[in-house]
């Protein structure tokens, strides 16, 4: 382990409360700013894409899925474009505003299945339209040739009874352990930058060399404790220069 | 040379608010611990004199050099303060004694000891204050002159303390303590920067100085050391 690690968790124990504080005050922003943005509900319709086949081969029947599981990745494509919103607009009316709601599909892998999911700040326009979507789609692939294609709705999407954004508690604890580093990132960096001493029992491994004594805030005497100068001693060291002054 | 400027006190210097501490005091304490720790250091190397240096300037090491002489002089049969921070002078104001004649004085030769050395009336203590200002401090501390002195005041004192410039700040504290084999003693305080002390620690050991170890200055609380006191009151 690196020598300077130690010092690295006491930096950070010394400015726990910081942290801490700091941490919890950035939770509680996003909390706060997440739980006060608009919610947005999702309803779901699986549908199946079916290639219909008079034969009993398994081989052929086989071939058949496979186009299916194609055409369900195709027809995901076409259910997020811009065309098939406008029309499911227009089939529900009244009911919500265009940029309101947003259409995607998103095929169930090596199944010819596929989820047509619809969001909207109103749960009830969310389920509208995944509903209305499958119907739209079939009109689509009618009008565009591919007559043998059947688009059949497995499981009708319910009215949703939570959103699926915002997420406080999710968007908090994300939030948490962002700031949990950031802010031990801050106080190292603020540790560094101030090139303070270790603390007393680090010195001698910081330095190399024992602390001899501490001495704290000292009372120092400016009254019955004094030195009673001037006088001068009765008889001093005979150094040499005092002997090259003699 | 000595600065034509000026003589003794030639500045309206501001009165200085330190002072030493009572030996009867819970402040006077961790200066006895000094004092142990210093008696009990490797006999082999023992040195009777004491450099107290510090990385930068006010890190307290005049104040701690002169309080440990104070203690120090309780129990040992003589004892020789030395203000050799000839750039930045303080003894004298901690002391409130002459500043000149004094060590300059000495070592050039202008003045005698006996009119130097002054006994303190604290225990076994004499002080030797820095003496007339010179432009070439850092030539007085490295000359021969210098060495030869401190050298015979180790021999006629028991113990001999000397308050140095920063190391930073001037090569004086590692020249004396290396010319005359001093140990050192490196103050240190809460306002210290660790990058410093850490240079002016690598300099000492570059010129191969024996830095006895580390006096930390204004750390911990003197509620500590009051053990005691109270029934003496």
């Amino acid at each position: 382990m690196n020598a300077a690690t130690p010092e690295l968790y006491r930096a950070l124990w010394r400015h726990r409360l910081t942290i801490l504080v700091m941490t919890v005050l950035a939770a509680g922003t996003a909390y706060y700013q997440s739980s006060q943005s608009q919610k947005v509900y999702r309803a779901s319709t699986l549908i199946r894409i079916e290639q219909p086949s008079s034969s009993s081969d398994p081989q052929q029947l086989g071939d058949a899925l496979g186009v299916a599981q194609h055409l369900a990745q195709t027809y995901a494509r076409i259910v997020s474009t811009e065309a098939i919103a406008s029309r499911v607009h227009a089939s529900l009316g009244s009911k919500g505003a265009h940029d309101e709601i947003s259409i995607n599909g998103a095929p169930v892998q090596d199944l010819e299945l596929m989820y047509i999911n619809a969001e909207s700040h109103n749960p009830s326009v969310a389920a509208a339209a995944a509903n209305a979507t499958p119907v739209v789609l079939r009109k689509f692939i009618a009008a565009t040739g591919g007559v043998r294609d059947k688009v059949v709705t497995i499981n009708p999407a319910a009215v949703p009874a939570s959103p699926v954004s915002p997420r406080p508690t999710r968007t908090a604890l994300l939030a948490l352990i962002l700031a949990l580093i950031v802010n031990a990132g801050l106080v190292l960096l603020f540790e560094f930058l101030r090139d303070r001493l270790p603390e007393p029992d680090e010195i001698e491994e910081a330095f190399g060399k024992p602390v001899l004594a501490t001495f704290p805030k000292l009372e120092l005497n400016q009254g019955s404790v004094r030195a009673k100068f001037p006088h001068n001693v009765a008889s001093v060291p005979q150094t040499h220069s005092a002997k090259e002054t003699a | 040379m000595k600065d034509p400027s000026g003589g003794a006190e030639t500045k309206g210097r501001r009165r200085s608010r330190r002072g030493v501490v009572d030996p009867s005091h819970p402040s006077a304490e961790p200066f006895r611990s000094l004092r142990l720790a210093l008696e009990l250091r490797d006999g082999e190397r023992q040195s009777n004199i004491v450099v107290f240096t510090s990385a930068n300037p006010g890190e307290g090491k005049s104040t701690l050099a002169a309080n440990y002489a104070v203690v120090a002089a309780i129990n040992h049969p003589s004892v020789l303060l030395i203000d050799a921070d000839l750039r930045s002078p303080s003894l004298h104001d901690i002391f409130q004694a002459p500043r000149a004649p004094g060590l300059v004085d000495v070592v050039l030769g202008e003045a005698a000891p006996s009119a130097s050395h002054r006994a303190s009336g604290l225990g076994n203590l004499d002080v030797l204050t820095a003496g007339s200002r010179v432009l070439s401090g850092g030539d007085v501390m490295s000359s021969k002159r210098m060495r030869d002195f401190v050298e015979s005041a180790a021999v006629n004192y028991d113990l001999v303390i000397m308050d140095t410039p920063p190391i930073l700040s001037a090569a004086d504290a590692a020249t004396i303590a290396t010319g005359v084999h001093a140990d050192i003693v490196l103050v240190i305080d809460k306002s210290s920067r660790r990058r410093a002390v850490a240079r002016a620690l690598r300099e000492l050991e570059l010129v191969h100085a024996s830095v006895l170890g580390i006096a930390m200055n204004r750390e911990g609380s003197i509620a500590r050391y009051g053990y005691g006191y109270a029934y003496g009151a």
